[in-house]
């Protein structure tokens, strides 16, 4: 699966694969701090995606004109100028949002997710594939957010989105709003994908007749 | 040939002054909004701390104003009529996670002091936590009560104790100086 260089392929192994937040635990400063609630974990995955996609793209057009000694100080003037810009834009035109994010848009600037696959992918392919990984690990990054907030939203305050999905008089759990509960659900969601996965491996076992045992 | 050192430096130069140059676009083409953006929200909190007001001007030199590291920042004056029926109060305190800013609206009438809302104008407690001050059934609390105010009036919240306690205490030190100034006649 990881050698399957197609756009599709590259899209699938950012998402899904090598998802950033619940298989490769990158990015884990704003993954524990900002989940606690679905709107948060969306927000904040949408604006990572945002400097991601462009990031990502203007780096890999000009991937020839940097020179490698100094080409980390160059990705992190690159993405912190889309960081700020983003950080502007947000103001100006959704300030309600704007408020929700607070801190945490200029912490995009250290995101290891973005340097990451500026510096893997990014800085070594073309312009079309690199736009089909770095919309994959956005996309997956944002999703591994969502995922986890919601369920920390819906144990801690009973909601998601904003709306309540428990019966009347479900008393929530704050302990999974605070950071504990961060730690508590990830550790959960990984326990998850690895016990899907080698429940993935064992059933291709019974198909080749369980000879690879 | 170009020594590396030069080529190096000129590299990153580039991608600063081109960096630079974009941002200060941006910071240009976003800046009427974003100057828009807060005197609305500016307009907007007045009149939802001081429903009864009904224009507001901000005096300069009012004796409350602080210049400490926390305290009053700026008086608006609300007006029924031509006569001042109160006051806007903005206050900034420090909270959990940062600065705070508070609008704090009272009425003052026959020289007693009353407390008419409060809104939080800018904070950075913790999102789902700290950010509860934002909520209601909080911030309701404060409406109604008169000056001197004393702090087994009012409740704080659960999961956030310092940023609901420096609320209460900003409201109740901004409202009582304003009580003992004789009402801010």
């Amino acid at each position: 699966m990881a050698d399957d260089d197609s756009l599709f392929g590259t899209f699938i192994r950012g998402c899904w694969v090598q998802n950033p937040v619940l298989r490769l635990l990158l990015g884990m400063c704003p993954t524990l701090a900002v989940t606690n609630t679905a709107v948060n974990g969306l927000v904040m995955g949408g604006a990572t995606l945002f400097v991601l996609v462009c990031s990502a793209m203007l780096i890999s057009l000009f991937r020839r004109f940097i020179p490698a000694k100094v080409r980390i100080p160059i990705f992190i003037v690159v993405v912190a100028t889309f960081v700020t810009i983003a950080d502007y834009m947000l103001a100006a035109f959704i300030p309600e949002i704007h408020k929700i994010l607070g801190i945490f848009v200029p912490l995009i600037v250290v995101n290891c997710i973005i340097l990451g696959r500026i510096e893997a992918f990014a800085s070594k392919n073309g312009v079309v594939q690199s736009l089909a990984d770095a919309l994959g690990s956005g996309l997956g990054f944002t999703l591994g957010l969502l995922v986890l907030a919601s369920i920390r939203e819906a144990l801690g305050f009973g909601t998601i989105f904003g709306y309540a999905v428990f019966w009347a008089g479900f008393k929530p759990m704050l302990v999974m709003v605070l950071p504990p509960g961060a730690f508590l659900t990830l550790g959960f969601l990984i326990g998850f994908m690895n016990w899907y996965d080698q429940r993935q491996a064992k059933l291709a076992c019974v198909e080749c007749g369980g000879e690879c045992e | 040939m170009v020594s590396e050192t030069v080529q190096l430096t000129a590299a990153l130069v580039v991608v600063c002054l081109l960096s630079g140059l974009s941002l200060a676009m941006v910071y240009d083409t976003t800046k009427p909004y974003i100057d828009e953006n807060q005197r609305m929200a500016l307009e907007i909190a007045q009149k939802e701390v001081f429903p009864s007001g009904e224009r507001f001007d901000e005096l300069a030199d009012h004796p409350l104003i602080s210049t400490e590291k926390e305290g009053v920042r700026s008086v608006y004056a609300g007006y029924i009529g031509d006569a001042v029926a109160g006051y806007a109060l903005k206050v900034e305190g420090i909270g959990f996670g940062g600065s705070m800013k508070l609008l704090v609206g009272v009425e003052v009438k026959d020289g007693k002091a009353t407390v008419t809302g409060i809104k939080v104008l800018e904070h950075l407690e913790t999102p789902g936590l700290g950010e509860r001050i934002n909520e209601d059934f909080f911030k309701g609390q404060f409406a109604g009560k008169e000056a001197p105010l004393r702090t087994n009036q009012f409740d704080t919240i659960t999961g956030a104790t310092i940023s609901s306690s420096k609320v209460v205490q900003m409201v109740i030190e901004s409202v009582n100086t304003l009580h003992t100034q004789g009402g801010g006649m």
